[in-house]
């Protein structure tokens, strides 16, 4: 159950001159829930990028199941969904239903059409989400909230065992939120799924996830939010005396 | 009202018009979305250029336009990976140097005439039977290989990021698209001509993505409104003696028109029906 699925070890990356990412070493096992946390700049993104092969790292070495990322081809063993909620085209002329078939691209290959079987993936993908009664809407159409969703659905449909969410709670009311993470702990509980989310929302996040980790162009802390919340986490992190304020949500 | 039809030029015309009507919105739907329309017109100046070259050394004129569109899409990929520019000014700088071929060419072998004005506006009477059988050979090669691309295309065209950390090979459907889209310019531009071929490829599209509902809907309308701009667009230039190219975008044009109505009037409705 706890074999590594994300192995990060001696990671670096600049864009240009300017260093964003340095000496990331990072592991996370089979079903943990993983939050990533630090302020805006701090690289998040960009570690994301590499961990799903977007970019390229300058140094080490990214291994995913085991397998280093380059010669990593099980591409439907991870689910990405990226920071979309806010970036995509709002005039795209597609369903909800055909924005989460498209999850299955990879995962049929050029030859092979979608058929009745990944009809019901599909099916089973926007039922465990709750979208299914949004099937035939146009996807600009529908709130942040519910486009999140079917962008889970999308990354959900092709089974993977790892689910990778980059900012997922902008362009997101509160009450969504609530229901986001009702949905991602029922994820893990019910299907195991490791999952990896970046945030910049501490607070939230730290009461939600299983371990954090604090990046700022380097690693700052891995480990409990019990832990984080106890040493001097954020003011490092943040570069000067940061008071904790704790919010109910 | 049909007898036009006994005339094998008119059949020709027809025939090379439909496959152009069913190429073109194809290849559109995918540009239109991703917000690369503006190829279509650097290869229709390309194939200018190849058109031309073909009227100077006496080359089969649609042969020339095929080979110089494909060098065309292989130096916009070299472009646009070797030197950091904007794909935007990537697709200008084509353009500039098309229409200067061209131009050149044209002056160089003096073909200011009918031929070439019959490449620019289109034609009813010039669609040949050799070229008839080279449209429909790249026709079906275009069809089958965006069928055969069509999940990744969609996909691409949705979101480039996600489909590339699917591990969706991304810049060969990219090159492939670019590929599709010379040899759809090279063969529609023989009816329609190469000043409006462009218009073909994305003004049904625009039309249909007004009405539609679904992603597949919107290509299904986008043939509907190609096909009927053909068909009503050869009609109209066969009994008015007109240029084909200039009736049938005016037909696609007005089905923008009609379908911008459309949608306005269904949204009032949908608002009325809201109040009451």
């Amino acid at each position: 159950m706890h074999e590594p699925v994300l192995e990060l070890s001696g990671v670096s990356f600049s864009y240009g001159d300017k260093a964003v990412l340095e000496d990331i070493n990072l592991i996370v096992n089979s079903g943990d829930f993983l939050g990533i946390v630090g302020p805006n700049g701090s690289g998040k993104s960009t570690l994301l990028k590499i961990i799903v092969g977007l970019l390229r790292p300058a140094t080490g070495t990214v291994k995913l199941f085991g397998i280093k990322r380059h010669l990593f081809r099980e591409w439907t063993r991870v689910g990405y969904v990226p920071q979309k909620v806010t970036a995509f085209n709002h005039g795209f002329p597609a369903t909800a239903e055909e924005v989460v078939m498209s999850g299955l691209t990879a995962m049929l290959g050029v030859f092979k059409r979608p058929g009745r079987h990944e009809r019901q993936m599909v099916d089973e993908a926007m039922e465990n989400t709750g979208v299914s009664q949004l099937r035939k809407r146009i996807i600009g159409e529908l709130s942040g909230g519910q486009q999140q969703r079917v962008f889970i659905a999308r990354a959900l449909v092709s089974r993977p065992q790892m689910l990778i969410l980059d900012e997922p709670t902008v362009g997101v009311d509160v009450e969504a939120q609530g229901k986001f993470y009702e949905l991602l702990a029922e994820l893990r509980r019910e299907q195991g799924i490791t999952l990896l989310m970046v945030s910049h929302d501490i607070g939230v996040v730290t009461e939600k996830v299983q371990s954090v980790a604090c990046l700022n162009k380097k690693l700052y802390f891995h480990g409990s939010p019990e832990d984080f919340w106890a040493g001097e986490n954020l003011s490092q992190l943040y570069g000067s005396p940061v008071r904790a304020l704790y919010h109910a949500h | 009202m049909f007898d036009f039809m006994a005339y094998a030029f008119m059949q020709r015309a027809f025939m090379a018009g439909v496959i152009a009507a069913i190429l073109c919105p194809t290849i559109g739907i995918y540009l239109v979305l991703r917000r690369l329309s503006m190829i279509g017109e650097m290869f229709a100046h390309v194939s200018l250029a190849g058109v031309a070259l073909g009227i100077f050394s006496g080359i089969y004129p649609l042969v020339s336009a095929l080979g110089l569109s494909l060098i065309a899409a292989a130096l916009l990929e070299v472009l646009r990976r070797t030197s950091r520019i904007f794909a935007d000014l990537a697709i200008a700088i084509m353009i500039s140097a098309g229409i200067s071929l061209a131009v050149i060419l044209i002056s160089l072998s003096r073909a200011f005439n009918a031929d070439l004005f019959s490449y620019l506006f289109g034609s009813v009477i010039a669609v040949t039977v050799s070229d008839l059988k080279l449209v429909a050979m790249v026709g079906v090669v275009v069809l089958g290989l965006v069928v055969l691309f069509r999940k990744e295309l969609f996909y691409i065209a949705f979101d480039e990021e996600g489909a590339r950390a699917a591990g969706i090979p991304v810049d060969l459907v990219n090159f492939f698209l670019v590929i599709a889209t010379s040899l759809t310019i090279a063969v529609s531009m023989r009816v329609v001509g190469i000043l409006l071929v462009s218009s073909l490829i994305t003004v049904p599209v625009a039309a249909a993505l007004q009405l539609g509902r679904s992603f597949r809907q919107t290509v299904f309308l986008s043939y509907v409104y190609a096909l009927a701009a053909v068909l009503l667009g050869l009609l109209f230039a066969y009994h008015a003696d007109l240029a084909p190219g200039g009736s049938i975008v005016m037909v696609c044009i007005l089905l923008f028109a009609l379908s911008i109505g459309i949608k306005k009037v269904s949204v009032i409705g949908g608002y009325s029906r809201v109040k009451a």
